[in-house]
């Protein structure tokens, strides 16, 4: 307990400078922002950022895109409070209750709740990860070549059997990132692969470029579909705050599900969409009244709200922990610091306590400014919803080019990023996932090293992935998490047989 | 379908572009540098073969969602992809010869005009707004070094 208190206070030495101060504002702002509009999400909104965190030292770096990050999640729900089009896919589940709250003349209180439940998941969903933290990265600090290889196929494996959506597709989008991770020179052997002659391909892919083209660029393409301008009443908003009466009905949900969603947003794979989900249909089965679900019940907006910021939180600790990004916008976040020199992993919190336990306190701060400025600030900023789509995709897509550019200051990277864009798109129009490919572009060099080490250390011998306990214990999850992925296809394909 | 097509020949193009690689180099690291991608082509080949014998016998095979392109009944879609692509490319080929600021200024007004369709001085007011502002949030803000051109060196600063 004694070691958590004066870690913190390493972390709040960091955090409580009026630099680090102004970016945990600025990008809780903007992350709301972002998030709020529709189509774009936390991911986005990291990458489109990542140029601003340039210059910066590392723990300030950190401490923006985490504050981007938790800005957005609470933000997403905005747009499904007022207009029923969901700011990220984690927010679509705040549509149920929340848009049917603002039909019946209560925006006020859902913004109220909305703010006060993602608050309430974020300080809980903290506790959490201040306590775990430190365990999971001294365990982690004993990892050899056969631990680090286990836990990195256990996580890939993971993304894609967690994950909502066809498992061989997955797989194959698993494949076309390990790929595309292996081209350039090999860190073993010096030697150079698949780059076809091309001197630009000897670097290997800069994936953080990829990621830009992937994240902001594509999902320009996505929304261009549909463009129209969007319309509501901000008069009928009415006062953004709750009563007791309601504020009561929402503590048991949201207690009960901070830490749902915390452990949903530790296990690769499962982000804050399916902790969402799971919520509400938790609530919703052991809600009294179940069928006023749907039809405006506040705790069953304010339930997948605190576990959308609890399970945000949770994504951090492999992030921080092992340097093993779950999810879209922890790859982001990956990709940034390993860009300024940061390598988050276990060694993170002895050698560099002050950007791990700065980050850590400065989420604490950023929750309680996030608060300050959702409640007053919530119809000034809900006006910017009316800012129309086809003005504001130019200004992603100019912003995401920039990033890029100035990632090498090279101009050849803009064809890079928009090839990586219409890959991207053509991909998601046959299916293949996206996620489960930056995961493994970023992890595929880590893997590959990783499994050729430990095949040297046991002179070719495939064993010591089974003979070694704690990678015994990864591989044995790896399967598991497989099983599961089959029998749920399983039972849904004979759900859709039945019903058809 | 596609997929499955795709993960095969993308997994035999890489299997055999592996197979042209030494299968060992040095002492220290007895796998080789040709190992571990022999493996990702391998699974790549067979998620592809699963894939299209889940889609070609698999019991819900009417249920197997096709890939809707959707080109021609969102031609102007695609049309819009197409061009921005273009533009980003241009962009990234003219920003280093014309300069930060004509070269931004000339790829927001194309991307504006591309997504927001017909109005002309909005379009120019939003891409000079952004020129202008990442100018300075990007040159002055964060320090960033920006490309020069005629406009640059025309600048006191």
């Amino acid at each position: 307990m004694d070691v958590i208190f004066s870690n913190l206070a390493i972390g709040f030495h960091t955090a409580l400078t009026w630099t680090n101060i102004l970016w945990v504002f600025i990008g809780g702002t903007l992350g709301t922002i972002i998030g709020m509009l529709p189509g774009l999400g936390p991911a986005t909104g990291v990458a489109i950022l990542i140029p601003i965190v340039f210059g910066m030292n590392p723990a300030t770096a950190l401490i923006t895109m985490a504050a981007v990050y938790y800005g957005a999640m609470s933000g997403g729900s905005r747009a499904s409070i007022m207009i029923n089009v969901p700011g990220d896919a984690s927010a679509i589940v705040s549509c149920f209750d929340g848009y049917p709250m603002s039909r019946k003349g209560k925006a006020g209180t859902a913004l109220a709740i909305s703010a006060i439940a993602s608050f309430i998941g974020g300080m809980l969903g903290m506790v959490l990860l201040i306590f775990l933290a430190q365990p999971v990265a001294n365990a982690a600090l004993r990892f050899g070549p056969p631990e680090m290889f286990a836990l990195l196929l256990f996580s890939l494996v993971a993304t894609i059997t967690l994950s909502e959506g066809s498992l061989l597709k997955g797989l194959i989008a698993i494949t076309i990132g390990l790929m595309l991770s292996t081209v350039g020179i090999d860190p073993l052997t010096a030697l150079t692969r698949f780059t076809y002659g091309s001197s630009t391909l000897q670097d290997g892919i800069d994936f953080l470029v990829v990621i830009i083209g992937l994240y902001a660029v594509t999902e320009v393409f996505r929304n261009l579909r549909d463009t129209t301008p969007v319309n509501f009443d901000t008069k009928s908003i009415g006062k953004v705050w709750v009563t007791w009466p309601e504020f009561k009905r929402c503590i048991g949900p949201m207690l009960r599900n901070t830490p749902l969603g915390f452990v949903v947003g530790v296990l690769p794979g499962m982000g804050g969409t399916i902790a969402t989900f799971m919520t509400y249909a938790l609530e919703k089965g052991i809600s009294k009244h179940p069928e006023e679900f749907g039809k405006g019940a506040i705790e069953g907006l304010a339930a997948p709200e605190a576990s959308n910021n609890a399970c945000s939180c949770g994504a951090l600790v492999p992030l921080l922990t092992l340097g093993i990004p779950g999810s879209g916008t922890t790859a982001v976040m990956l990709g940034a610091l390993m860009l300024l020199g940061v390598h988050p992993g276990p060694t993170l919190f002895t050698q560099h306590p002050d950007i791990a336990w700065g980050v850590i306190a400065s989420m604490l701060i950023g929750n309680i400014i996030l608060i300050i400025i959702n409640l007053p600030l919530a119809i000034p900023l809900v006006q910017l919803l009316r800012v129309p789509q086809r003005l504001m995709l130019p200004l992603i897509m100019g912003l995401a080019l920039l990033g890029a550019y100035f990632l090498n200051y090279s101009g050849s990277d803009l064809v890079l990023i928009m090839i990586a864009a219409v890959v991207g798109f053509l991909f998601l129009k046959i299916g293949i996932p996206l996620p489960p490919l930056v995961l493994a572009l970023i992890l595929g060099s880590m893997t590959e090293q990783n499994f050729r080490n430990s095949m040297t250390l046991s002179d070719g011998n495939p064993a010591i992935f089974v003979t070694n306990p704690i990678s015994a214990t990864f591989m044995v999850l790896a399967v598991g998490a497989l099983i599961f992925a089959l029998i749920r296809n399983a039972k849904q394909n004979a759900k859709a047989q039945a019903s058809a | 379908m596609i997929s499955a097509i795709l993960a095969i020949a993308l997994g035999l193009f890489y299997f055999a572009s592996a197979m042209t690689l030494p299968a060992h180099t040095n002492m220290g690291d007895i796998m080789g540098p040709r190992l571990f991608p022999i493996v990702v082509a391998a699974a790549s080949v067979i998620a592809g073969i699963a894939l299209a014998l889940v889609e070609l016998v698999g019991k819900n095979r009417a249920k197997s969602e096709k890939a809707d392109f959707g080109f021609v009944k969102n031609r102007l879609v695609w049309i819009d992809i197409v061009l921005l692509t273009a533009a980003g490319i241009v962009y990234g080929m003219l920003l280093d010869p014309l300069g930060f600021t004509v070269a931004t200024l000339l790829f927001m007004f194309a991307a504006t005009m591309l997504i927001n369709r017909g109005r002309i001085v909005q379009n120019i007011t939003v891409a000079a707004i952004f020129t202008v502002a990442a100018y300075g949030v990007f040159g002055f803000g964060l320090k960033l070094s920006l490309p020069r051109g005629l406009v640059e060196n025309l600048l006191p600063f």
